[in-house]
């Protein structure tokens, strides 16, 4: 796809289908320039409603302001701010111990064993929560979330999928769900990767379309706050609506 | 009827939203965005440590903006209703996300209400489509050319003539995909177009807007 920053614009302005994002997003965390156009673009958009402004009736303001005393608001993301933050220190002691944490082995195993359980994926609702912060750190949205301080990881039993490693990196904080490849298999002729986010009700949302290529580090898209697992399953090329295959990998999340 | 507050940034008051005036209508448009944008930004961050007194006011600034929007997106306005409620829910919840540097306050808000609001009607037209039976949803299409003329500030009007800059194809593409929550190829499909032109449409579109406008520099 070499026009892919063609979709800068589309982006912008949520024209883009639920795969195209995926990819799209893929892009923006590699691509400063595009984030930038974005951001841009963004703001061009956030004109238009101005020559439509109606206030919504007093029982949403109602119902809001009661509302917000049950949401917690979320933390600050752990590094937007490195340029200026005068403790490089603290900046470490943070990041440090994150990246020292083990992978869980022991809880994946079990989970490769009872194979039909599948992980969960949440997506990162933000604007540009997902592309944003890495602008100044450098950190990629998944990066973010292998990073974030209540990560969970999920190796995936590398004999369900060719011998490749993969590990799905949950973060509730960020409200979101990152797998990354290594030496993965392609798919087939005709075949893609699929994502897949479950829900408690055990069905099976898209989370979107995996990259070509063996290594890939991608954030699942979709809502994915309320998911209670996550699976990769092989699908004809384009995706499918719900899975038309059993799952290559699935995996459960320990805390939904 | 909220009213909208016009102080400049600066005197961003503590005491709350109560006691100022209702707006006539054709004065929802506010202060200029400079104005505006830094004012939203302090109540986000007051809001972001959890200030609800700061939340209300942000509301009270900005519910007419994201409201109009949703309304225009969705149509149904117990929906749109329920669609606002949802963002500024989530504004309040993301509210430490928000970085100054990243763009202003409003693109941030408006950003999560549009996506908020595509999302409800291409989930809305999924189930729609998973139905056997043919009926529509109940969404009255009653259209607003009206909703446009109501608003004579002047900051909308200058929207208005930056996008009288853009062609007609760049125009039509950005409202069918803003406005209507098209995809890029669905808005190709509607304007005729080459499939993977209406992409560059919107983009050059929303270039030509946003040069005129002098935002996102």
């Amino acid at each position: 796809m070499t026009d892919i920053h063609a979709l800068s614009g589309a982006y912008a302005v949520d024209a883009l289908s639920d795969d195209e994002r995926a990819d799209f997003e893929v892009h923006l965390s590699e691509c400063p320039a595009c984030r930038a156009e974005v951001d841009s673009l963004r703001e061009a958009a956030a004109l238009l409603p101005l020559v439509s402004q109606i206030f919504p009736s007093d029982h949403v303001r109602a119902s809001v302001l009661a509302g917000i005393a049950n949401v917690r608001p979320l933390p600050p993301l752990e590094e937007p701010r490195h340029r200026q933050e005068p403790e490089p220190e603290e900046q470490l002691a943070e990041v440090v111990p994150l990246r020292r944490r083990p992978v869980r082995m022991a809880l994946t195993a079990v989970a490769a064993a009872v194979i039909l359980a599948v992980g969960v994926g949440v997506t990162v609702q933000q604007p540009w929560a997902d592309d944003s912060s890495e602008t100044q750190t450098n950190l990629t949205a998944a990066e973010q979330i292998m990073q974030a301080d209540d990560v969970e990881s999920y190796a995936i039993d590398p004999t369900t999928i060719g011998g490749a490693e993969a590990t799905v990196y949950r973060s509730p904080d960020h409200d979101a769900v990152a797998l990354v490849t290594h030496d993965m298999a392609p798919a087939g002729d005709g075949r893609v990767y699929q994502l897949w986010l479950q829900a408690e009700d055990g069905s099976m949302k898209s989370a979107g379309i995996m990259p070509e290529g063996p290594d890939n580090k991608v954030v699942l898209a979709g809502d994915g706050s309320d998911a209670i697992g996550a699976g990769i399953t092989v699908e004809p090329t384009g995706g499918s609506d719900s899975p038309t295959m059993p799952p290559v990998a699935l995996v459960s999340f320990e805390s939904a | 009827m909220k009213p909208l507050r016009s102080v400049p940034s600066g005197e961003v008051s503590p005491e709350g939203t109560g006691g100022r005036p209702s707006p006539a209508p054709d004065q929802v448009s506010g202060p200029l965005p400079g104005d505006l944008n830094a004012e939203l930004a302090e109540l986000l961050r007051r809001s972001a440590r959890g200030d609800e007194v700061a939340f209300a006011e942000l509301y009270d600034a900005s519910a007419a903006r994201v409201h109009g929007m949703v309304l225009r997106v969705i149509r149904n306005p117990a929906q749109a209703d329920e669609v606002t409620q949802e963002v500024f829910l989530e504004i309040w919840r993301t509210a430490t996300r928000f970085d100054a540097d990243r763009g202003s306050a409003l693109s941030w808000l408006m950003t999560i209400a549009h996506r908020k609001s595509v999302d409800r009607v291409r989930s809305a037209e999924a189930a729609t489509r998973r139905d056997t039976s043919y009926h529509q949803q109940n969404q009255p299409v009653d259209h607003d050319a009206t909703a446009e003329a109501a608003h004579t500030s002047i900051e909308a009007q200058r929207v208005r003539s930056a996008l009288s800059a853009l062609t007609p194809v760049q125009n039509e593409a950005v409202r069918l995909a803003y406005f209507g929550g098209y995809t890029h190829t669905e808005v190709a499909k509607m304007l005729d177009l080459p499939v993977g032109t209406a992409k560059t449409r919107i983009r050059d579109g929303l270039i030509r807007l946003r040069d005129a406008m002098g935002v996102g520099q």
